[in-house]
């Protein structure tokens, strides 16, 4: 498993890209309405095939700033992982993101490359499952 | 497994390797609770605090398994000597050429993780591993530059005990520093340095430095001085020569080798220890030994071709201390030690 910082894109997307094998990518996506659980979601997460990831990109502001690619198997899709940190506006009652991670599990361990939402800042870091 | 942690009376000095540990813990969810009169420990006497944790370490509804002493330079060997069906864990935190490896405790101690490599691998211990110094993601972090304020910011800092070999080799910068107008800051301890030092003239905050603003110092400055001490000086003793110099030879590195690049800030390192480049490639950290190559890199890294390098550089070494070289990591090799069955 390996974790790169990346190159630049052209536009102002924040967020991460999950490339597949077939060379297709999704971007992912907040406030999205699901056709496959007919209901509006916070994020486009379970239309995410996580059998056909080969990497998962972290994007701030249309520059590529982390990439996790798969290792070599044995890799099962549940090691794939990807999360927000964030806290609710209390006013607004919305949700604001903090920093945006990816990473895998290996032996019980997450690791994880974050990216804060303000600062662009890289963050990697561990914890347990 | 659920340890007992406590830290050694030098609260202070070990407040960052204490809290490295304890985050690690709860990050890997490792059962474990401290030392509930951790913060009485000044108001109270030490044998008093001793006596509590002894019985705290014993109680039977707690089921502690083992109990985790960070530092223990000051445990009584009473204690020591009286943890039936506990087992001891010492982290030493001590500078491993001042303080020698606790010989007359070491029978009493199960498991003694020191910081020095040529210690555990001299075999003239069973019961000593080595687990080498590390740094804290939680508590070493980028910070960004325009938040910071000017007093953090520097061309050159270097933060530390002002040991003699240290004060030589940033006496021997004065001048390129002085030619190229840089501004250079020396922060931390300065007792050790001789009254008519010209070194006075950069000493820029002579305190303990709380961790929090070490992390500031290191993210102001572009470039980052890590010397290592040198292990035939000790202060303690009439002649000013380590009695114990000699030994164990120093082959390890300082917590600051991990510390400054967990702050993606760029390190030029000492590479008179082994380690210094067993861990660091050059594309992640710059290198010198003496006072010439000290010079020629930092003319390079700061008015030279590397001068746009050291981000790049940085980041690099970033990425090598927070997915291998951190208090989790540590850790995570200390349970494996202790859940192996015994010899």
């Amino acid at each position: 498993m390996s974790q790169s910082a990346g190159s630049t894109t052209n536009s102002d997307y924040t967020g991460f890209i999950a490339h597949y094998d077939n060379g297709r990518s999704i971007k992912e996506r907040e406030n999205f309405y699901s056709s496959k659980l007919k209901k509006k979601c916070a994020t486009n997460w379970q239309e995410i095939d996580r059998t056909r990831l080969v990497a998962l990109e972290l994007v701030w502001h249309g520059q590529s700033k982390a990439t996790v690619q798969k290792p070599p198997d044995p890799f099962t899709p549940d090691q794939w992982f990807f999360s927000h940190s964030g806290c609710m506006n209390m006013n607004s009652r919305k949700i604001i993101v903090v920093s945006r991670n990816i990473g895998y599990v290996k032996d019980g361990i997450v690791h994880i490359t974050s990216v804060m939402e303000d600062t662009g800042i890289i963050r990697i870091w561990t914890r347990a499952v | 497994m659920k340890i007992l942690v406590v830290s050694d009376v030098t609260a202070f000095a070990l407040t960052d390797i204490y809290a490295g540990y304890i985050h690690a813990m709860s990050q890997l969810k490792i059962p474990f609770e401290v030392f509930s009169w951790h913060r009485e420990r000044r108001r109270l006497a030490d044998d008093t605090c001793w006596h509590i944790f002894h019985s705290e370490a014993l109680l039977k509804c707690k089921e502690f398994t083992h109990v985790f002493f960070i530092g223990g330079l000051s445990i009584p060997q009473f204690l020591l000597e009286s943890f039936y069906h506990v087992k001891t864990i010492t982290i030493a935190t001590e500078d491993p050429h001042t303080w020698t490896p606790q010989e007359p405790k070491l029978q009493n101690i199960d498991y003694y993780f020191t910081n020095e490599r040529s210690i555990a691998r001299c075999g003239l211990y069973k019961n000593v591993y080595y687990c080498p110094t590390a740094g804290s993601t939680q508590e070493c972090s980028k910070l960004p530059l325009d938040a910071l304020e000017d007093r953090y910011k520097s061309d050159i800092l270097f933060l530390g005990a002002m040991y003699p070999n240290r004060r030589k080799l940033l006496e021997s910068i004065i001048p390129f520093v002085k030619k190229h107008k840089l501004t250079m800051k020396i922060c931390g301890h300065v007792q050790y340095m001789p009254k008519n030092s010209p070194l006075w003239e950069y000493v820029f905050d002579s305190r303990t430095i709380p961790h929090m603003e070490t992390v500031k110092y290191y993210n102001g400055a572009k470039v980052v001085l890590n010397i290592l001490r040198d292990i035939h000086w000790n202060p303690r003793t009439r002649n000013q020569k380590n009695p114990l110099k000699g030994q164990f030879p120093a082959e390890s590195l300082n917590p600051r080798a991990y510390e400054v690049p967990l702050c993606q800030a760029f390190m030029l390192l000492e590479d008179t220890r082994p380690e210094a480049r067993e861990i660091y490639g050059k594309d992640e950290v710059g290198f010198f030994s003496d006072e010439d190559s000290l010079r020629r890199q930092l003319r390079y890294y700061l008015i030279g071709k590397g001068n746009g390098l050291r981000d790049e550089m940085a980041f690099r070494a970033y990425k090598k201390a927070a997915e291998a070289l951190t208090y989790n990591h540590r850790m995570l090799l200390i349970r494996d030690i202790l859940e192996k069955p015994p010899v």
